[in-house]
């Protein structure tokens, strides 16, 4: 509870700058080669008082979208980002890289960021790997990192969690439950769903305007002749097939965790974070450190747009091979595309935290660990996840099977060739 | 001839139903605990636009063969990129 008799009332909205320590208080300012969506001004960093009654102890009702006040209950309306600032609208008129004013580059690597209590003059340090909130240890009032910082940690927009954990909790059991027979017996004894932890992710949100050009063979079958003891014989007509179009995208989402966005499954299962996108990305408010309350952490993006950039062109490039897949219908046999094009003519960036439930397993296997995850998406339920498995017991019933199986057709076959 | 052809093939099948029921049972559990192919899937769940799609087909020829589809199909595998895959920004 951050009221306290020693906190003056504040009578007027937001109070408060925080004195950042320069090395991190670096100014947002684009590269050239950038233009910049300018995000719109949101709670000041530092102590940010109740317009009510002062305090700074802040929650936010999920179901309601509204910051509440914990002291007095005034409670106040997020800022929705889509429609500030205009992300819906434009698409096919984008033209170079866009980037939101927290989507810039990345200038520091300091986690740590020390911030001038303006409640009592105290120096607090905020670590923004994992979190954008402080308690003052002297007057106890809530300190919030709401504006850009150098180090990546400050997204333009959040969205928040719906799910509550005890949703996700009774989510990732059911998963885990279907998948009992052949589980890793240290994961099953280790399995405690309240040490599921709700974590805002750094993602990008990515507009497109694309071209794309597709190259291949397609093939229709004219004739199918089969035949006695010889391989069936296809008659089919060949064809060049080739695709243009243009391709308005909107929202994709892009991972900004170096170590999240490779996925390599003898190490990680970073796929299933992956899995359970997307994200209603149309309802992220512009970001404020309250939604992370207590309950939550939140991971500092460490890629830049021109390291996520790369990904976005591949899913680019898949997005555009799927939407032509119902023009090459008509060719029954099927189509090789042999090359892809893609022309980025323009791109808009977001940064943005997004909600996910993460419960985590390492399992150590031939001395190398696996860290194995089911994930939960914070805003709709789905679940998906990697369950260790008890590979001495799924290899045993394996063998059961092929044996007991062929227990029953090796007779048979010993039947076919004796009796014919 | 035919009748021990077709005793062949019978007897081939019985032998290995045993091994490939192993087989398909080792493969249904991976799946099913580890859902290694589990990924984020653009071309479904991101909301697009298409624009101007043009399509220029022509016929090379017609062809013989033993291959039951096209060789080296991917149309619907979009997530695999094509042999010759490149990107400009302009």
């Amino acid at each position: 509870m951050a009221k306290e008799s020693t906190t003056p009332k504040a009578p007027k909205a937001v109070v408060a700058d925080a004195g950042l320590t320069p090395a991190t208080d670096v100014a947002a300012t684009p590269s050239p080669a950038f233009t910049e969506n300018v995000t719109p001004a949101g709670g000041k960093d530092g102590l940010i008082a109740c317009i009510s009654c002062g305090a700074s102890e802040v929650t936010y009702n999920a179901a309601k979208g509204m910051f509440r006040c914990a002291f007095c209950r005034h409670e106040w309306a997020d800022v929705k980002l889509d429609d500030a600032m205009g992300l819906s609208h434009g698409i096919g008129e984008l033209t170079g890289t866009t980037l939101s004013s927290n989507a810039m580059d990345i200038a520091s690597d300091e986690a740590l960021v020390t911030m001038k209590c303006t409640g009592c003059g105290a120096e607090v340090v905020v670590n923004t790997d994992n979190t954008l909130q402080a308690r003052c240890h002297w007057c106890k009032h809530t300190l919030s990192i709401n504006n850009r910082i150098g180090n990546g940690a400050v997204p333009d927009g959040i969205l928040p969690f719906t799910i509550t954990k005890q949703q996700a909790m009774a989510s990732i059991s059911e998963f885990a439950g279907k998948r009992k027979t052949f589980q890793h017996p240290e994961f099953t004894a280790s399995f405690k769903p309240e040490n599921i932890m709700g974590v805002y992710m750094p993602y990008m949100t990515v507009d497109g305007n694309i071209s794309a050009k597709l190259d291949g063979v397609g093939e229709t079958l004219t004739k199918t002749v089969r035949r006695e003891k010889q391989p069936t014989i296809y008659h089919a007509r060949q064809f060049k097939v080739g695709r243009t179009l243009d391709l308005h995208i909107d929202d994709l989402i892009v991972e900004t965790s170096s170590d999240k966005v490779d996925i390599h499954s003898d190490t990680s299962t970073n796929n299933i974070i992956n899995a359970v996108l997307p994200f209603d990305v149309k309802n992220i408010a512009r970001f404020d450190a309250n939604f992370l309350g207590t309950e939550y952490t939140s991971e500092r993006r460490d890629m830049d747009v021109k390291h996520a950039e790369s990904y976005a062109v591949q899913h680019f490039m898949t997005i555009a091979r799927g939407a032509v897949q119902s023009s090459v219908s008509g060719y029954d046999r099927g189509v090789r595309w042999d090359s892809e094009h893609v022309n980025v003519k323009g791109t808009r960036w977001t940064a943005v935290l997004l909600p996910v439930w993460l419960y985590g397993f390492v399992e150590t296997k031939k001395g190398k660990q696996i860290t194995h995850y089911i994930a939960v998406n914070g805003r709709n339920g789905y679940v998906m996840g990697s369950i260790p498995i008890n590979t001495k017991k799924a290899r045993t019933v394996c063998w059961i099977v092929t044996i007991v199986v062929s227990l029953i057709t090796w007779p048979m076959a010993l039947g076919v060739v004796l009796f014919g | 001839m035919d009748d021990a052809e077709g005793t062949g093939a019978l007897v081939i099948a019985l032998l290995l139903a045993g091994p490939g029921a192993g087989l398909v049972l080792w493969g249904w559990i991976q799946a099913k605990y580890r859902n290694r192919a589990a990924r984020y899937m653009p071309e479904r769940v991101v909301h697009h636009q298409v624009h101007n799609l043009t399509t220029d087909d022509a016929f090379i020829k017609d062809i013989v063969t033993e291959n039951s589809s096209v060789e080296g199909r991917n149309e619907s595998s979009h997530h695999v990129r094509a042999a010759t895959s490149k990107a400009i920004k302009s």
